[in-house]
């Protein structure tokens, strides 16, 4: 199972665009390509999430890690385009509440 | 993987985190073969791929998947199998013991009945849908 990861540019965000599941497997390369993009610097990251199809408690804690570590910097890191079923993991848990959630990378860029 | 007379259903795969999408695949195509709505069998996979994560913690060697119909209900197990040569280890940089928690959080939050269970035989974890949910 295949997760694709692709980092741009956008308004002074680094928008991290996720595709495939994240789960177990996955997970690790998620939270690796985060640390690896707030270490070089990227203190204000958008994570599209518009083309994950599965994400688990395994996805959420890399999430939560890259939280973590951007906090640390005093940075920022938002959810966007988060479809149904991720929607609802982030709910049961309660972590809509932590991260700021967009429905687009748009909507999360331009937030004030 | 096993059919029954009885419509029950397993899967045996081994615990590393590589196979965790192969039973997700096993619990979706049981669950549409019992014409479970598709929303739910989003929540059964979740589920699932959460047992099977909460159990490889647990070092096993493999997993079994199965799928038992019941009296108005289709009930899942996930059983820790053996010992694993390894444990699966907490990712770094999270804190101690958060995704295992969530996991198992996780699936409780789904079906009210989960059931998770760390006995000599091994961990267990098991939940069921109820007809019409």
């Amino acid at each position: 199972m295949e997760l694709r990861l692709e980092s741009r540019t956008v308004d002074g965000w680094t928008v991290l665009a996720v595709a495939g599941e994240v789960d177990v497997y996955t997970a690790p390369k998620l939270r690796e390509r985060l640390v690896e993009l707030i270490s070089s610097g990227s203190h204000r990251l958008v994570v599209d999430l518009e083309g994950v199809d599965f994400l688990d408690s395994t996805g959420l804690g890399s999430l939560v890690a890259g939280l973590k570590r951007v906090k640390e910097q005093n940075g920022v890191m938002a959810l966007a385009g988060a479809r149904d079923p991720v929607r609802k993991v982030l709910s049961i848990t309660g972590l809509d509440k932590v991260f700021p959630l967009h429905d687009s990378v748009e909507g999360a860029t331009k937030a004030p | 993987m096993t059919g029954r007379g009885n419509g029950a259903c397993s899967l045996e795969i081994p615990a590393e985190a590589a196979y965790v999408a192969t039973a997700r695949l096993f619990t979706g195509a049981v669950a549409r073969s019992f014409g479970v709505a598709e929303e739910r069998i989003d929540d059964l996979k979740l589920a699932v791929s959460e047992a099977c994560t909460v159990v490889m913690r647990g070092g096993a060697g493999s997993l079994l998947v199965r799928a038992q119909p019941r009296d108005q209900a289709l009930g899942f197990e996930v059983l820790g199998i053996g010992a694993a040569l390894a444990g699966l280890a907490e990712e770094e940089g999270t804190p101690q013991n958060f995704s295992r928690g969530m996991a198992a959080e996780m699936i409780r939050a789904l079906f009210e009945d989960a059931a998770i269970e760390d006995s000599d035989r091994g961990m267990q974890v098991a939940f069921s849908l109820s007809a019409g949910a």
